[in-house]
């Protein structure tokens, strides 16, 4: 496999959803786009322009209903499920706009979750999780329940938590939209950060404090499921 | 339950349509997982059956007269040995199915499934048909029946099949068993090293006659060494408590080595598709090694009660020889 | 493997988060389990006790029938059936039923010549002469006597008769000597006025077990109008009036037990929101299908073992240290004279398999489609809140 410059590529991709039905909803009309190695890529747009149904396809989540995605130049639309979750696991991390921690559990749990379905020995489990969590000063709420954190804490663990499989891509989606002006400005400092460590960042925004950034390479523009043209 | 994974199955085959991202064909991979996980669930039931039945055919030899163990039992409606020669063969290919299935996840392009499903068909009547004997069995026990017992079945004397088996001299068929075992280990570590196709049939081929050779020795001298009694040779009778259930260790090692040594034969066409290519030379290796290892418990086992046991080799010669004033040998045909 | 050590890990938290389900399944499945096991434990115990009594039963016993009915067996039959060849000792036997008015229950009267093999059974001594008796402690306790006491019946001329008591049964396993009252074969011939030379049955020593069938038949050929008993025939009969009244019980808590699962089934399909919550992020973070149904296996089994355990452990309780109280109502309903008794406590592993297996595997069955239906959980449904 050539590693070409382009860590992610989408090909012609379409998105319909429940196709046949009533309510049958097209939320990507043929989407050709291309994301580098390394650095910050915004997605940007309105409400209900298809950001989330794109960074779900190329996040390796849902399958695109036509069309091809090539992660680091595989094709991954027509892997089996179990695949799937081997690319999610190897290659990607998530951060939520609603952080998706699971609140009954430890902020140390929470963290090694992903994890957990490999044969990695608990102690070394652990202990990248410590390493994970000293980076973003949480290592003493390691024994809290998520539930009683503050949001710009839970944050926080949600970041660790999508760092802790050591992945290529980030992938956030309106990760600001809780956020006041300090917390999200520590965020983006958090991703240039992570883009320094050669970590491609992909981020879904409407948040012009997000896509204003100095550090964001590239903006995919999208209106109704279609780019707007690529700046 | 085997119903239902008998429905999906044939949805599956006829459906199935790698190319297609429809809803349908997700809907279809995902009850994939499913399937998997009852026939998961019926087969492991089925390998555990095995066991129950056995030892519920042991257990119940005391409701009838002149059954002393699972033999008597088993004779006393004969649909019994019906029914325990479909579990056996049920219990290997449920195996086989279950390691097809482990294949085919390891594929990207799901390369086993309509094999897979129609051996899930095929397999399927097999169980319900099972079930069916089991039940005949079981329903058709009348306890006033006198049965025989494996002292009939598996006497020296005897014009059936069995004790033809059991009349087999102990020395000659030692020597055959061991030389099979030599002959499968060889093989065995040859087939690790080179990975010729024909060398993975003649293994299969192999552990397929050691199974038949061991079968038979144990009817014919290993048996024997069990009981410490030269004219006793029974298969059953080795997993009861007096003999310290020294059957079920017996029989596992042999089951696992001659299932697992069955399978890179068996499979060696599997190891050509593309997408399995990467994964499978690995997985065949583990084969070979955990069949080479069962087989060498097993005939370690073997070896050791001949060894160990008060009955000698010296002592049997003497009882064929007709010559029966062995003190020790006595006792024992009366505790009988 | 240390995989599946992380995911039974994670499947014992999620089962103590959620404590209030859990501790409701559990319960109602520690019911269940405890119901199979008494009934199982105490057929098999009373089955267990019924063969041990048999065993020191006679090899073959010789009744003989008039008109389809057991009828008084003449003793110098005893003496014919001795000569014939493998058989040992011949007993003529004395035994009946004895009905107290007084306080409405039925006993056995069994007549001895101080046979060794109940000997053991006993404390105190058997009775040597005619006005004296042995008792079992079901009766001892009815009739409110004992070692040295008193024991007044009344016999077949309607008279009052007063036995000295000389010993009480007191053998762990009472249930079978409980109703017996033991006298002397020459004082049970007055009691029950049973007519010269006639006795009860003939109880028949055979040397050889593989004869016995041979035996039976010489008997039978010997003297058309006896009904001779073997021993095995005995202890099957026993076997399967228990094995009836098992399965009997069995087919009622079966249908119980199925009915939970049906019950666990309606529970475990019905996901709550947030459990469908957590299994989309488990998939959305790396979680397979495959390693969320085992994680649903484990959760099924960890709960299945814990009810089995408990269950299995109250059920022990319920028959051998509180004697059954639950139970003996329900089985021994057809005598009075079993106040209390104690069973001898026996494991039987195959009795514990078999149960673990009925109980076990339904319910992890049972929750396969739940547990698939949440597995197939798409992670993309938690991208949208
Ligand atoms: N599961 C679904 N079924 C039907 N329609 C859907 C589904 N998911 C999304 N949609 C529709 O697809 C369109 C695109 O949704 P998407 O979530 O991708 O937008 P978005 O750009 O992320 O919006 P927002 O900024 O509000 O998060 C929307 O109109 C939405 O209603
Ligand atoms: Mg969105």
């Amino acid at each position: 496999m050539e590693r070409s410059a382009y860590i992610i590529r989408t090909h012609h991709v379409k998105k319909v959803y429940n196709p046949g039905k009533p309510d049958e909803m097209t939320a990507l009309h043929d989407i050709s786009v291309e994301i580098e190695r390394g650095g910050i890529t915004v997605l940007q747009g309105p409400s209900g322009s298809g950001k989330t149904s794109l960074l779900s396809a190329i996040g390796c989540m849902s399958r695109p209903t036509e069309g091809k995605i090539f992660v680091d130049g595989k094709d991954v639309v027509k892997l089996p499920e179990r695949f799937l979750t081997e690319m999610r696991r190897n290659k990607f991390g998530f951060i939520f706009q609603q952080y998706h921690l699971i609140r009954s559990l430890s902020v140390l749990d929470n963290i090694v979750l992903p994890l957990c379905p490999t044969d990695l020995p608990p102690a070394e489990m652990k202990e990248r999780a410590l390493a994970v969590m000293d980076r973003f000063s949480i290592t003493e709420k390691k024994k809290m329940k998520v539930k009683f954190l503050s949001g710009g804490e839970q944050q926080r663990v949600a970041i660790a938590r999508a760092l802790i499989n050591n992945p290529d891509v980030i992938i956030a989606d309106e990760p600001t939209a809780h956020l006041d002006k300090k917390l999200a400005a520590e965020f983006m400092d958090i991703l240039a950060a992570l883009c320094g460590e050669n970590r491609t960042v992909v981020i879904a925004t409407h948040d012009a404090f997000v896509y204003e950034h100095s550090l964001v390479g590239k903006i995919i523009a999208m209106r109704d499921g279609r780019l707007a043209g690529a700046h | 339950m085997t119903l239902y994974a008998g429905l999906l199955g044939t949805v599956v085959l006829l459906r199935w349509d790698f190319q297609s991202s429809s809803a349908y064909q997700l809907s279809l991979e995902r009850k994939t997982y499913l399937i998997s996980t009852i026939m998961n669930y019926v087969l492991g039931f089925q390998i555990l059956s095995v066991f129950l039945f056995v030892y519920t055919a042991e257990d119940i030899h005391q409701l009838f007269v002149g059954a002393m163990c699972a033999t008597g039992s088993l004779n006393a409606n004969p649909v019994g040995w019906l029914a325990l020669l479909s579990k056996i063969i049920i219990c290997f290919a449920a195996g086989l199915w279950l390691v097809l299935n482990y294949l085919d996840h390891l594929g990207e392009d799901f390369p086993l499934v309509r094999l897979k499903y129609a051996v899930l068909l095929v397999l399927l009547p097999c169980i319900c048909a099972d079930l069916y004997l089991q039940l005949q069995y079981f329903l058709g026990l009348d306890p006033d029946i006198i049965t025989s017992c494996c002292g009939s079945l598996f006497s020296t004397s005897g014009g059936s099949v069995a004790s033809s088996i059991a009349g087999l001299p102990a020395g000659p068929s030692m020597v055959v068993f061991y030389t099979g075992f030599v002959l499968y280990a060889v093989t065995s570590l040859f087939g690790l090293f080179w990975e010729k196709a024909f060398l993975r049939y003649l293994h299969s081929s192999l552990a397929a006659l050691f199974f038949i050779i061991s079968m038979a020795s144990v009817v014919s001298f290993i048996s024997m060494y069990v009981y410490e009694l030269p004219t006793h040779h029974c298969p059953f009778d080795m997993i009861q408590k007096e003999y310290s259930f020294i059957g079920y260790p017996l029989y596992a090692t042999l089951f696992c080595g001659v299932f697992f040594g069955l399978l890179p034969g068996i499979f060696q066409r599997a190891g050509s598709i593309p997408s399995l290519q990467r994964n499978f030379r690995k997985i065949e290796r583990t084969w070979l090694l955990f069949s080479l290892g069962c087989m060498t418990s097993f005939v370690m086992l073997t070896t050791y009660m001949v060894l160990f046991s008060n009955l000698t080799y010296f002592s049997v010669l003497k009882v064929l020889a007709g010559n029966t004033a062995n003190e020790r040998i006595i006792p024992c045909l009366l505790q009988h | 493997m240390i995989k599946h050590l992380k995911i039974i890990d994670y499947a014992l938290t999620s089962i103590l988060r959620r404590r209030n389900k859990s501790l409701a399944i559990i319960s109602a499945f520690t019911v269940v389990v405890t119901a199979l096991a008494s009934i199982l434990l105490f057929s098999n115990s009373l089955k267990k006790e019924a063969a041990s009594l048999l065993a020191s039963a006679p090899d073959l016993i010789v009744q003989r029938t008039m008109g389809g009915r057991h009828e008084l067996i003449p003793t110098d039959y005893a003496a014919q059936i001795r000569k014939i060849h493998g058989v040992g000792e011949v007993n003529a036997r004395y035994w009946g039923y004895y009905y107290d008015a007084l306080t409405g229950a039925n006993f056995t009267v069994l007549g001895t010549e101080g046979n060794p093999e109940t000997l053991q059974l006993l404390e105190g001594r058997l009775p040597a002469g005619e006005g004296e008796c042995a008792i079992g402690a079901g009766v001892a306790n009815l009739k409110n006597t004992g070692t040295g006491g008193e024991l007044i019946l009344v016999d077949s001329s309607n008279t009052g008769v007063l036995y000295e008591v000389t010993g009480v049964f007191r053998a762990d396993s009472s249930l079978l000597t409980n109703d017996l009252i033991v006298l002397s074969n020459d004082a049970i011939k007055g009691f029950f006025g049973l007519p010269p030379g006639k006795a009860t049955d003939v109880a028949v020593q055979v040397f050889n077990e593989n004869e016995l069938q041979t035996v039976a038949a010489k008997v039978k050929r010997l003297l058309p109008d006896s009904r001779p008993i073997t021993r095995t025939e005995l202890v099957r009969t026993y076997d399967m009036v228990f094995n009836w009244r098992s399965g009997m019980m069995l087919s009622v808590f079966g249908a119980a037990l199925i009915a939970f699962c049906i019950l666990a089934w309606d529970k475990a399909t019905g996901i709550s929101a947030d459990e469908k919550q957590e299994i989309g992020i488990l998939k959305a973070i790396g979680w397979d299908t495959s390693e969320v149904l085992a994680l649903k296996f484990w959760e099924g089994v960890i709960i299945a073992l814990t009810s089995y355990l408990l269950g299995t452990i109250a059920g022990y309780l319920h028959i051998f240290v509180f004697n059954a109280f639950l139970l003996a109502p329900v089985i021994k309903g057809w005598s009075v004279v079993f106040p209390d008794f104690h069973l001898t406590p026996h494991l039987d592993p195959y009795l514990f398999f078999t149960l673990g297996f009925l109980t076990i595997a339904p319910y992890v069955a049972s929750t396969v489609i739940p547990a698939w239906k949440t597995a197939i959980t798409d992670p993309d449904t938690i991208m949208r809140g």
